[in-house]
C-alpha cells in the first residue's frame, strides 16, 4: 500500500469518525478501555520513536538527556515548538560529538 | 432581503474566523514542524501538504511520518493513525448537541473541521449560526494547511541530523500535556502510584515487543489501554 492510499483511506476513516455524531448512536461507543486510548497510543509513540534513536552509546545517553529536558520543559509549560527546538538542540549537540557526525 | 441575508452570513463567518485566530496562532509552528519533519522523512511536499488538506489530523500525521521512518508496512501506518483519531467519535458525539439544529449536509459540511482545538471553542460558547461555525473551522484549516506548506519549504534547507529527535521531542510533549489532563478525582499519590505503573509497563512492553514490529506496537496500546482502565484511581470522575 503507498502513502497515497494511506493518506486517503486514513482521511475517510477520519472524516467517519469525526461525523460519527451525525449518522451513529452515542450508546454503542460507552467502553471504559476506549478513553484511555489516546494516552496508550502516545505513550507507545513516544517509547519506540525514543529507542529508534539509540543505535550506539552516545546516541542513547543524547536521547535519555534530550527526553528529560524536553519533559522538565513541557511540565513548566514552555510552548511546544520552543520544547521541541531545545530537544534538538541537546540531541544533535550531544551527538556531535561522535566521530563521523554530519551536520 | 436577499442582501440584508448575505451581509449576516458574512459577518458571522468572519466572526467565526476571528475566533479562531488564537488557535492559527497555535497551529502555524505545530504545522511547520509536521511539514519540515515529513520531507525530512521522506514524504514529498505534494503528500505531505495533501494529508493536512485530508486528513487534517495532527497527532496521527505526526504518527505517519515516523511510521514512513521506521519503515513500517503501510497497513501498520494507517491503522496506527485511525486508532489515534477515534478520540473524533465521543468528540462528534458531544458536537452532535451543537450541531443538530443544522441541516443534514451541513452537519456533514462541519464535521470535516471537528478538531480538538474547535471542539473546546465551541463546547465552551453558547450556540452559533452556521456561518459562525463555518468561519471558524476554515480559519483553522486553511492555517494547518498554510503552515505544512511553509515548513515544507523551511524543512527542505535543515540540516537532517539536528531534526533527529524533533518527532520524538513532540511526542514526548504530547505525553506530558496527556498526563497533565489524565489527573482524575482519586487521591493524588494514588494516582501518581497509578500512572508510574502505566508508564513502568508501557516502556517495558514496548521495548520487549518492538521486535514483532508494527503487531508489537498494536499490542501494546491495546494493553496499556486495557491496563489503564482497570486502575481504579485512573478512572474516578472529576465532580
Amino acid at each position: 500500500m503507498n502513502i497515497w492510499w494511506v493518506i486517503f483511506l486514513a482521511g475517510i476513516g477520519t472524516y467517519l469518525m469525526r461525523s460519527a455524531g451525525v449518522w451513529l448512536p452515542p450508546q454503542l461507543f460507552q467502553a471504559r478501555w476506549l478513553n484511555h486510548l489516546p494516552l496508550a497510543v502516545i505513550l507507545v509513540l513516544t517509547i519506540s520513536s525514543m529507542a529508534s534513536l539509540s543505535s550506539s552509546t552516545l546516541e542513547t545517553l543524547a536521547t535519555v538527556v534530550a527526553g528529560a529536558v524536553v519533559a522538565i520543559a513541557s511540565f513548566k509549560k514552555v510552548p511546544l515548538i520552543f520544547c521541541v527546538a531545545i530537544g534538538c538542540g541537546v540531541w544533535g549537540a550531544i551527538a556531535s560529538l561522535a566521530p563521523g557526525f554530519i551536520p | 432581503m436577499l442582501q440584508q441575508t448575505n451581509r449576516t452570513f458574512s459577518t458571522e463567518f468572519f466572526n467565526g474566523m476571528n475566533r479562531a485566530l488564537g488557535v492559527v496562532a497555535g497551529f502555524l509552528p505545530i504545522a511547520m514542524s509536521y511539514g519540515a519533519i515529513s520531507v525530512q522523512s521522506g514524504l514529498s511536499p505534494l503528500s505531505t501538504v495533501g494529508m493536512s488538506a485530508w486528513v487534517y489530523a495532527g497527532a496521527s500525521q505526526f504518527a505517519a511520518i515516523e511510521g514512513v521512518r521506521q519503515n513500517l508496512s503501510g497497513i501498520s501506518i494507517l491503522v496506527t493513525m485511525l486508532i489515534i483519531n477515534l478520540r473524533h467519535i465521543p468528540m462528534s458525539l458531544s458536537a452532535h448537541k451543537v450541531y443538530k439544529r443544522f441541516s443534514w449536509g451541513r452537519q456533514w459540511i462541519l464535521a470535516h473541521g471537528l478538531i480538538d482545538e474547535t471542539f473546546a471553542l465551541e463546547m465552551t460558547d453558547k450556540p452559533r449560526p452556521f456561518a459562525y461555525y463555518l468561519g471558524m473551522h476554515i480559519c483553522c484549516w486553511a492555517s494547518w494547511l498554510m503552515g505544512s506548506w511553509l515548513g515544507v519549504q523551511v524543512g527542505m534547507q535543515l540540516p537532517e541530523q539536528w531534526l533527529q529527535f524533533a518527532l520524538p521531542g513532540l511526542f514526548l510533549c504530547l505525553l506530558v500535556s496527556n498526563l497533565r489532563s489524565s489527573a482524575t478525582a482519586a487521591p493524588r499519590d494514588r494516582w501518581q502510584r497509578e500512572i508510574g505503573i502505566v508508564l513502568g509497563v508501557g516502556i517495558a512492553l514496548v521495548l520487549i515487543t518492538q521486535q514483532f514490529g508494527s503487531i508489537g506496537l498494536l499490542m501494546s496500546i491495546l494493553a496499556i489501554a486495557i491496563l489503564s482502565s482497570l486502575l481504579p484511581g485512573l478512572n474516578h470522575k472529576k465532580p
